[in-house]
């Protein structure tokens, strides 16, 4: 194991988390403030893939897509949000689980009857398709190192706005306690629009940053929507913070687990015994993960304060 | 059966490679039961080292992980079998991350059903087919010429395959005169297989399996901009599959 290989598998582990990131924070300020249950969160990401597929051939570049997307993402969230979300704040999980799930099985079939089941793809942008030579034989595409950036960026913008403005202010005192703002003066239903629009256009952001590297297609949202609940409930629902400090876990845990896995087996077991675990316990260390926070902090690593 | 055993077309890209003279490769397939066909048939003719065997999560996005593991290996060889958006996703970041000159073989995963969004990344790829839209009879080229006016878009083995069975039914039940009670008539119709394939000659084998020629494929694009696989040697002629004589049809 070269230190190059274990610096280039930490980067992966980066871009997944910020990745992670970007959706699990729209998620976990759906789920902490509004204490509702949004699976329908990662067809949003998909979504902005899409949009960013479609106005790419609008505009043909990325920076057009994406400049397009973000507000499309954002009305596109607002419309679920008055349509069919606002209806189901009263009611209880299993309510909103199913028709959350609805919403899933509904878009995943639109996006195939409006764009086809056939993956499509997005130009990647002139000025960051370049790549720098990380270790020999390999290059790290720049691309993929302006995400990491990007999704850094929107961490820190995000910490300020919730720990530093208004609005801030009285989401995290939704997330406490969202019956005594509502008491208080505050137009709680304005401002569970307001996160879930928000929410709705980080999903759609980060679908419109992975377009260039990864194929947009109908259900790519799915696998990361479980992977978001993960990062949620290990960072502890309502908060940022954790939903930071657990995408980046997962990230890391997850990529080098399955690089780097078999390997540390093998000085325990055979190789064959080994590849064969590492194969089998890599795609379970985030659970196993979860599973051990949960046993330690059942409210997650960093709770919303009640 | 109008196709083929799961693991025949990636036998292709083991004997290729074999023949070609490379010395060690590196595997990576799905998690499920077609990844593991695809790598053992791969293994079959394939004599040389194999480098690492990789089985990913079905549906995995993102090998950043696992390419960064084959720079590290330098094989002489990539196979892969990622079909789907898997394939599209793997294609573009083996090219993005420079990874092109170890050649890259696969089945289904440079193929017509995603070669539309990986585009130029995948050009130069090797695959393994029974049939490629450039295959040179009247019945194949009428056929993908009547498919992309009517689809605007290049028929993939899926078409074929199914264009094929279709015919294969149409000629049985012609054979009978329209008479589908007789039901052993009726299979043995079928068994005859009297239709023109899209693939030239077509015959069944003991089980019921085409005893039929495999190709070696390359990404190509098209005067007209779009892609298709191309047809670069045959591999194999009148293969009957490996199975064949374990399950003969009675």
């Amino acid at each position: 194991m070269s230190f190059a290989l274990l610096a280039v598998q930490t980067l992966n582990g980066l871009q997944l988390g910020v990745l992670l990131f970007l959706i699990a924070a729209g998620l976990t300020l759906t789920f902490g403030v509004m204490d509702f249950v949004n699976l329908a969160h990662g067809v949003q990401y998909m979504v902005g893939a899409y949009l960013a597929a479609m106005f790419a051939s609008w505009t043909g570049g990325f920076w057009g897509a994406l400049a397009l997307t973000l507000p499309t993402a954002l009305a596109f969230g607002l419309a679920l949000e008055f349509l069919i979300y606002r209806r189901l704040y009263d009611r209880d999980h299993l309510s909103q689980i199913l028709a959350t799930f609805g919403v899933i099985l509904f878009l995943n079939q639109a996006v195939k009857t409006i764009w086809g089941a056939a993956p499509l793809s997005v130009p990647m942008p002139e000025a960051l398709s370049g790549s720098v030579p990380l270790m020999p034989g390999l290059l790290f595409p720049v691309y993929r190192l302006a995400l990491i950036g990007a999704g850094l960026a929107t961490a820190l913008s995000l910490y300020f706005l919730i720990n530093h403005t208004r609005i801030g202010m009285l989401i995290r005192a939704g997330a406490t306690n969202a019956a005594m703002v509502s008491a208080l003066g505050v137009d709680i239903r304005r401002l569970f629009m307001l996160v879930f629009g928000f929410g709705a256009m980080l999903a759609g952001f980060a679908g419109a940053l992975v377009a260039p590297i990864l194929s947009v297609e109908p259900g790519m949202g799915d696998n990361l929507l479980i992977l978001a609940f993960v990062v949620i409930v290990i960072g502890g629902i309502g908060s940022i913070r954790g939903a930071f400090l657990g995408a980046l876990m997962v990230g890391l845990i997850d990529t080098l687990g399955r690089a780097f896995g078999p390997q540390i087996l093998r000085l325990a077991l055979a190789p064959a015994a080994a590849n064969q675990t590492g194969r089998a316990l890599a795609p379970m260390l985030i659970y196993i993960l979860m599973a051990a926070v949960l046993f330690q902090r059942p409210s997650g690593l960093f709770p919303v304060k009640r | 059966m109008t196709s083929y055993q799961n693991d025949q077309v990636h036998e292709v890209l083991g004997k290729y490679a074999q023949d070609t003279g490379y010395k060690s490769a590196f595997l990576l397939a799905p998690n499920y039961q077609a990844g593991k066909d695809s790598l053992a048939g791969f293994k079959r003719d394939f004599k040389g080292e194999i480098v690492d065997e990789v089985y990913t999560p079905l549906g995995q996005l993102d090998f950043s992980a696992e390419l960064a593991k084959i720079a590290a290996d330098k094989p002489e060889a990539f196979f892969t079998f990622m079909p789907g958006g898997m394939g599209v996703n793997l294609v573009k970041q083996y090219r993005q991350a420079g990874l092109a000159s170890i050649p890259f073989l696969s089945a289904f995963t440079a193929d017509e059903s995603t070669l539309p969004a990986e585009k130029d990344d995948a050009l130069g790829f090797l695959g393994g087919a029974n049939w490629a839209p450039d295959m040179d009879n009247p019945q194949s080229k009428a056929f993908v010429k009547a498919y992309e006016a009517a689809y605007n878009s290049v028929p993939g083995t899926y078409a074929m395959q199914a264009y094929d069975a279709a015919m294969l039914i149409d000629s049985a039940i012609k054979g009978t005169g329209g008479n589908l009670s007789d039901k052993d008539a009726l299979r043995a119709e079928l068994k005859k297989a009297n239709f023109t394939s899209l693939r030239g000659k077509f015959k069944f084998g003991v089980n019921n399996y085409p005893i039929q020629d495999f190709y070696l494929v390359k990404a190509a694009k098209r005067a007209d901009g779009k892609y298709e696989t191309e047809i670069v040697q045959r591999v194999f002629e009148d293969y009957v599959d490996r199975y064949a004589a374990d399950c003969e049809m009675k």
